[in-house]
């Protein structure tokens, strides 16, 4: 009997039984995912693919951070969410759809943006905080949140069909400040940035991989490596990058 | 001549092209002999005080040239330099 087959005899781990012959995964690392609890924020396109992926993969406890509500212009790429949704507060929205992909996922669900006053509060008890902010500002507070903490984020991005993601463990890598010292001028909403399905799924798709590495302690994460791709050209670089001895974030690691 | 890889947000100045190929022995110049020869690229790539952007991050093949000797690490022939702008689309 194949060990897939074996292992997904058991109940509780019915349903991830075709990733439990994942190489070096198996039933430890499924037990790492099961209680392991991630911070999302937020959770609309790359977001919330993160989030679709770590339910089905079997994460234990997803937090998840997203203010406003559902809108149309949305819909071409949230996977938490549909038509039927429009107009009702997206972080429920969110939630609900986790919870329908999983029931066992315990969510905890925040109406609310990053801010200065809310950071702690969401990514609390996290062991892994995820980055798919659409602002400069709220990427740095969740950077400055993981490195106060020691907690390793992973971080995603993408502008029209081009996607970066990076994972930062502090005080090994750099952090999203060493990376990015300043925001461009021109990124001051969230409409600035163009975006058709495919892009932010690859973004959280890769990320969410990285959670489940990070957590499960399979395969290399991309700490110290800024991968990129370019779905337009059809580019991709794996970045070496490091940390700034002036970093005003992270220096003091 | 070394090339460049340009963001997406930069190709509309380049007549839609992702890479170009421009002159230059170090970092530094290889950018500005690109601005030359792409004038509408000078304000997304210089700041008005003549410094280079802290949104742009350069690559040298494959590490970012903070890594290296920043704008003065040279630069030969069969290189590759992508300049790339801090994103946040999420």
């Amino acid at each position: 009997m194949q060990a897939g087959t074996e292992l997904s005899m058991n109940p509780e781990f019915a349903r991830y039984g075709r990733q439990l012959g994942i190489d070096g995964f198996g039933v430890k690392g499924q037990e790492r995912l099961r209680d392991a609890r991630v911070a999302i924020s937020r959770t609309g396109g790359v977001g919330g693919t993160v989030a679709m992926h770590l339910a089905r993969a079997g994460v234990g406890k997803l937090t998840l951070a997203h203010g406003g509500v559902v809108e149309p212009e949305g819909l071409n790429r949230w996977p938490l969410a549909f038509s039927k949704d429009l107009g009702r507060p997206s972080a429920e929205c969110h939630a609900e759809t986790i919870k329908l992909i999983n029931p066992d996922v315990e969510v905890v669900a925040f109406n609310e943006n990053v801010s200065d006053g809310n950071v702690g509060m969401i990514v609390a008890g996290a062991d892994i905080i995820v980055d798919a902010a659409p602002l400069f500002e709220e990427r740095y507070l969740l950077n400055q949140a993981a490195v106060e903490r020691g907690v390793r984020l992973v971080t995603g991005a993408m502008y029209d069909m081009e996607c970066s993601v990076t994972v930062i463990c502090p005080g090994e890598s750099p952090c999203f400040a060493c990376i990015n010292p300043a925001k461009p001028d021109y990124w001051d909403n969230i409409y600035v940035f163009a975006a058709i399905g495919p892009g932010p799924a690859v973004v959280g798709a890769v990320m969410a991989m990285e959670v489940i590495k990070l957590i499960a302690g399979v395969g290399q994460p991309l700490t110290g490596k800024l991968w990129y791709f370019d779905m337009r050209s059809n580019t991709c670089r794996l970045i070496t990058v490091k940390r700034r001895d002036d970093c005003e974030v992270c220096a003091w690691l | 001549m070394p090339t460049v890889y340009l963001p997406t947000i930069m190709r509309a100045h380049t007549g839609g092209s992702s890479t170009v190929t421009v002159s230059g022995t170090t970092i530094s110049d290889t950018i500005q002999s690109l601005v030359e020869d792409f004038p509408n690229l000078r304000p997304k790539v210089y700041g008005p005080d003549g410094a280079l952007l802290r949104h742009v991050i350069v690559v040298l093949n494959g590490e970012d040239v903070r890594c290296l000797q920043g704008v003065l690490t040279p630069v030969g022939d069969n290189d590759e330099l992508q300049l790339l702008l801090a994103m946040a689309g999420g």
